[in-house]
């Protein structure tokens, strides 16, 4: 971390700058992010080996409706990461393409979302599995969270706001995807409210403080 | 003039992808011509010198905390840019927020609007129109300031002088004249 002060003259600012000069190798944009999918992924798998696959995984494995949620919220998980990975880098809004992919994506999830709780009901009668999902929620995506705001805080990111919200989207999606492993009840309004809703909370809580976090 | 900054940029890039190889020499460069570069972007949008002279010190200290974000297949500009972009919002947003508990009355603060509201671009005009304005007959100056500063209406400028209202209209156009003329 620098120590220098604007109170300087910027000759003397520049002398300076030039004697901590140290050789650098351009940062892959590519490399942080890859480890933290790999980590995560890792992560993951012991949760869910811990808590245990779902009794009917095997025939979900034929149902088109669970393959596509499982599909679109890894294709989230993805976009999302890549993005949340450019937005460390100063110059990201070269590549304000991956920010649309990620959020396209993210808001067919929640239009698919919405129109199934529409079609299947609430789901909440069924309160057994209240605060259940969320806890296990909290256990998959608590420390992928913290890893990947550490990154970005590592990170010289110009938009911090839209970097809180592509890890927010990594991680519930990754979220997403454990509890769809996990929990057995397929109603879209229990895993609305169960799985997506305590994230966003957090997520949103975490959005203010976005600018002091990823301060650089 | 497109060619000078296609080069100037190139020259950048090159300075920079030296400088992450650890060149003191390329850096000393880079951030020597960077310096003024980035006042000037800054001072178009900034009438404060002082804030633009910090803002300017702040960018340099970010290029040399984020020179491993550069990537040397990519411009150097746009990279700088964002840079100089975040900062003077940073800046901005600071400046903002402070302000909402400092008021001052332009009567009370005179240094204050000549630092901060008047542009250092256009207070050599300023100086040349009051210039030409000290230049005119003691009569026409009143009358033109009484007119054309003050908001008065000719009637009451007349009635104020003990002149007749034409009287003060053409003395009121024919200062407008001489000032044309003396600020071509």
């Amino acid at each position: 971390m620098s120590t220098f002060k604007c109170d300087k003259k910027t000759e003397d600012l520049i002398g300076q700058l030039c004697g901590e000069l140290k050789p650098v190798s351009p940062r892959c944009p590519y490399k942080r992010i890859i480890f933290w999918l790999i980590g995560s992924a890792i992560y993951l798998a012991v949760v869910v080996a811990y808590l245990g696959l779902r009794p009917d995984f095997v025939e979900r494995l034929s149902d088109a409706k669970y393959l596509y949620e499982m599909g679109l919220g890894f294709s989230i998980l993805m976009a999302s990461a890549f993005a949340s990975s450019w937005l460390c880098f100063p110059d990201c809004i070269q590549r304000g393409w991956m920010k649309v992919v990620a959020v396209t994506l993210f808001f067919s999830f929640s239009l698919w979302v919405v129109a199934q709780s529409i079609g299947e009901g609430m789901g909440l009668t069924d309160t057994m599995h209240l605060g259940h999902c969320a806890k296990e929620g909290m256990l998959m995506e608590g420390i992928p969270i913290l890893a990947l705001i550490v990154l970005t805080m590592r990170g010289n990111t110009t938009q911090p706001y839209w970097s809180m919200a592509m890890n927010i989207m990594a991680v519930s999606s990754l979220g997403w995807i454990g509890l769809r492993l996990t929990c057995s009840m397929d109603v879209m309004g229990h895993s609305l409210f169960n799985h997506i809703l305590p994230i966003a909370i957090i997520g949103a809580g975490l959005g203010f403080f976005a600018r002091k976090l990823f301060k650089w | 003039m497109a060619q000078h900054h296609q080069n100037q940029s190139e020259q950048w890039q090159e300075w920079a992808i030296a400088a992450q190889a650890g060149d003191k020499a390329a850096y000393a460069k880079l951030l020597g011509e960077l310096a003024p570069y980035i006042k000037n972007t800054i001072i178009k949008t900034l009438s404060n010198q002082d804030a633009a002279e910090d803002i300017a010190q702040e960018v340099l200290i970010s290029i040399h905390k984020s020179l491993d974000t550069y990537q040397p297949d990519k411009a150097f500009k746009p990279w700088l840019m964002a840079i100089v972009n975040f900062r003077r919002t940073d800046y901005l947003r600071k400046h903002y927020s402070q302000r909402q508990d400092k008021t001052t009355t332009m009567d009370e603060n005179p240094e204050f609007i000549a630092s901060n509201v008047t542009n250092s671009a256009h207070a050599g005009e300023l100086k040349d129109i009051e210039a030409a304005l000290r230049s005119l007959p003691e009569q026409q100056q009143r009358i033109f300031k009484m007119i054309k500063i003050e908001g008065f209406t000719t009637a009451e400028v007349a009635n104020e002088m003990n002149m007749n209202e034409s009287a003060v209209k053409v003395s009121a156009h024919r200062a407008m004249k001489k000032l044309q003329g003396l600020l071509k």
